[in-house]
């Protein structure tokens, strides 16, 4: 266990960063709301539109809110968390924004797929906004290996065990997925585009789901 | 062909010596979750760790687990 003035050091650290990172972020809201419809926002490549401001703004908001909020988990050191479950629960929060950001970026090619085919008119705000999130994971999380206990989570039995069938079923359907989208080349060309993204997306996004589900269940 | 299941006293063992599974899990160098699921029966340990488990609860492994022959 870590000695309170420590955990205490690390809480207030965490809520100042969490609270200059909020104060930008309503910096950042209030000078785009001022900028809308001038010219500066126009030269800053902002569309007339703003729907595309506003989302713009809007994950930002979040992604530096989610920020500062795992910031504050980060420097915990209350008890328990140096032990493996703690390094566990981090690998696990990783893999759960991994598989958010793959389902984003692959709906994103998908809906571009069909925007190809005309069905839908679409820009780049999603991988805009996508892209701001997986910055701020990566800040928030890190490598990881720099937790003491990182080896020991990664390879602890059940998790091993798990992985295992994860990378079984993750392998299967890769294998399918991948035939049907080469069948779907011959038989409809057109969809190609839309079905190779779903099959790549499904291989990795399934087991991951799978892996998480099972871990989860592991605490029954 | 007689199937073989693993059986175990882990909890029996844990709860004698007053540890919860978080700090049997610490002891041994695993998750809390494999413990819970070793005790379950839901998951097979191996050799090396049915072997860490016996070393921290000072006991043999034959006494920490068994055969079940259906």
């Amino acid at each position: 266990m870590m000695p309170i003035a420590q955990t205490d050091r690390s809480k207030q650290t965490a809520y100042r960063v969490g609270g200059l990172l909020a104060a930008g972020a309503l910096t950042c809201f209030a000078i785009a709301g001022l900028g809308i419809g001038e010219s500066w926002t126009r030269n800053m490549g902002l569309s007339e539109a703003h729907y595309d401001l506003y989302l713009g703004i809007g994950t930002g908001m979040l992604a530096t809110f989610a920020v500062a909020a795992f910031w504050k988990g980060r420097f915990y050191s209350g008890p328990g968390s140096d032990r493996v479950d703690s390094a566990q629960a981090r690998q696990r929060q990783i893999l759960i924004a991994v598989v958010v950001l793959l389902i984003g970026f692959g709906t994103a090619a998908i809906l571009h797929a069909s925007h190809a085919q005309g069905a839908l008119e679409l820009d780049f705000s999603i991988e805009f906004a996508l892209l701001a999130l997986a910055v701020a994971a990566a800040t928030v999380f890190g490598v990881g290996f720099t937790r003491r206990k990182y080896r020991q989570a990664a390879n602890d039995e059940l998790v091993r065990s798990l992985r295992w069938r994860a990378a079984q079923i993750g392998y299967m359907l890769a294998i399918f997925g991948l035939a049907f989208a080469y069948l779907a080349s011959l038989l409809w060309p057109g969809l190609t585009a839309l079905i190779l993204p779903v099959s790549i997306l499904a291989a990795v996004a399934v087991p991951a789901f799978y892996f998480l589900v099972a871990e989860h269940r592991a605490d029954d | 062909m007689t199937e073989r299941k693993l059986g175990n006293r882990l909890k029996d063992a844990r709860t004698s010596r007053n540890l919860t599974q978080a700090d049997l899990a610490d002891q041994a160098g695993v998750s809390r979750k494999t413990i819970n699921t070793v005790e379950n029966s839901v998951f097979v340990p191996s050799t090396t760790l049915a072997l860490a488990l016996a070393k921290v609860l000072e006991t043999k492994v034959e006494d920490l687990f068994f055969l079940i022959e259906e």
